[in-house]
C-alpha cells in the first residue's frame, strides 16, 4: 500500500503560455538584477587603470 | 536552627504580602532587562532628537569658541529664504514621486513572480534581493562606473542600439542625474519591498483562489478581488516605508554626485549633513532637520488617514 503511494506519479504542472511568460520574465528580471553585481566581481579581477572602460596601453 | 528561624519569618509574612513582594521583585527584573535597550535608545534617539529641537533655535557651530546663542527664529527665517531650501526639497518630493509608486509596484510583480510553485523560486529570490545586501555606498560606487561616458551602461546602449545611440555622461548632466540616481535607487532597494509584498501574499488562504477559481474567475479577477484587498495592512506598511525611505535620500547623492550638477540632485537630508558638518553650522542644519522631521510626519499622518480602514469609521 505503502509502496504505491510512493510510486504514484506526480501530477504534471500546465505548461501554458502564462507560465513560460513569467519565466521568462523572471529570467530577464535576474539579468536586470544579477548584471551589475557580475560586472563588480569582474571589475575587481581587473586591473584598476582598466575600470571604468579606461583602457590603458 | 537556621531552618527554624526561616519558617518564623516565612510565617511573618502574611499571605497578602507575598504576592506584592513577588511582584515588586519581578517588575525590578523587568526594570533590569529593559534597562540597556532604555539606556541606548535615551543615549542614541531622545537625547539627540532634544537637542536638534534645541540647537534649531540657536547659532550653535560645530567648532567654535564663542557659547551658543538663542536666536529664535531667525534659522527658520534664513531658511526658508534659501533658494537652496526649495531646490532641495523639489528635488527630494520629485524623487519621491517616481520612486514611490515604480518601487512599490515592482516589488509587487516580483513577489507575484516568485510567489508560489514555480521552478527555481528560490534561485529568483535570491538573486532579486542580493543588491539589498549589497552595500549602498559599494552600490553608488559600482554605478558611478556604470554611468561614466565610456562606461558600461553607454557602452550597452551603443551595442543595442547598433551606434545609433551614443548615451550621455548621466551623471554630470543636471537633466540625466536625478533619473540616474533613480533608477539605481529603485534598482537596489526593490527586493526588500519584494521579501514584504511576499510575506503578505503568503498570509491570504489558497482556499479563496480556489473558490474564486470554481466561480470561473480570470488570473485579472482572481488578483483584483482576491489578492489586492488581502494585501491591504501590506499596502500600507510598504507606502509608508518607501515614501520616509524616499524622503531620507542621501548616501547615493553623498557617494555619487555630491549634490551637483548644479544642485539638481541636492536633497534636504543631504543639505542638512553638507550644512552641518561641512560648513559647521549646527543650528542651521538641526532647523533643516526639524523642518524635514515635520515634513515626513505630515506625509506619513495623511498616508496613514487616507489609507485607513474605512469600514471602521
Amino acid at each position: 500500500m505503502t509502496a504505491s503511494h510512493s510510486l504514484a506519479p506526480r501530477p504534471r504542472r500546465k505548461v501554458t503560455a502564462g507560465t513560460i511568460g513569467a519565466q521568462i520574465g523572471r529570467i530577464v528580471l535576474v539579468l536586470f538584477f544579477a548584471f551589475p553585481i557580475v560586472f563588480m566581481f569582474v571589475s575587481s579581477l581587473k586591473p584598476d587603470e582598466q575600470i571604468g572602460g579606461r583602457v590603458v596601453p | 536552627m537556621s531552618s527554624t528561624t526561616t519558617t518564623i519569618a516565612g510565617a511573618a509574612a502574611t499571605p497578602r504580602e507575598r504576592p506584592q513582594r513577588k511582584a515588586k521583585t519581578k517588575s525590578w527584573q523587568g526594570l533590569a532587562f529593559t534597562s540597556p535597550a532604555i539606556v541606548l535608545l535615551a543615549l542614541f534617539f531622545f537625547v539627540p532628537v532634544f537637542l536638534c529641537f534645541a540647537l534649531a533655535f540657536t547659532n550653535a557651530r560645530l567648532i567654535s569658541p564663542e557659547p551658543a546663542k538663542f536666536t529664535g527664529l531667525d534659522n527658520f527665517q534664513r531658511l526658508f529664504a534659501d533658494p537652496l531650501f526649495w531646490k532641495s526639497l523639489r528635488n527630494t518630493l520629485y524623487f519621491a514621486v517616481i520612486v514611490v509608486p515604480l518601487q512599490s509596484a515592482l516589488a509587487l510583480v516580483l513577489a507575484l513572480l516568485v510567489n508560489g510553485q514555480g521552478r527555481g523560486k528560490n534561485f529568483f529570490r535570491t538573486v532579486y534581493f542580493v543588491p539589498v545586501v549589497t552595500s549602498i555606498v559599494v552600490v553608488s560606487i559600482l554605478w558611478r562606473f556604470m554611468y561614466a561616458p565610456d562606461g558600461l551602461v553607454n557602452n550597452l546602449l551603443q551595442a543595442v542600439s547598433f551606434n545609433v545611440i551614443q548615451g550621455t555622461d548621466w551623471l554630470s548632466n543636471p537633466s540625466t542625474a536625478m533619473p540616474a540616481i533613480i533608477f539605481m535607487s529603485i534598482w537596489q532597494a526593490v527586493g526588500f519591498h519584494m521579501v514584504i509584498w511576499l510575506s503578505g501574499l503568503q498570509t491570504i488562504p489558497g482556499e479563496q483562489y480556489e473558490a474564486a477559481g470554481l466561480d470561473g474567475a480570470s488570473a485579472w479577477q482572481k488578483f483584483r478581488y482576491v489578492t489586492w484587498p488581502g494585501l491591504k495592512d501590506t499596502r500600507t506598511f510598504i507606502l509608508v516605508t518607501i515614501t520616509i525611505a524616499a524622503f531620507s535620500l542621501f548616501a547615493q547623492v553623498n557617494v555619487m554626485t555630491n549634490g551637483g550638477p548644479l544642485d539638481a540632485t541636492s536633497t534636504v537630508v543631504f543639505q542638512a549633513v553638507r550644512t552641518g558638518f561641512t560648513q559647521q553650522q549646527t543650528g542651521y542644519a538641526s532647523a533643516i532637520s526639524l523642518v524635514f522631521f515635520a515634513l515626513v510626519l505630515t506625509v506619513s499622518l495623511v498616508q496613514r488617514y487616507l489609507t485607513r480602514d474605512k469600514d471602521l469609521r
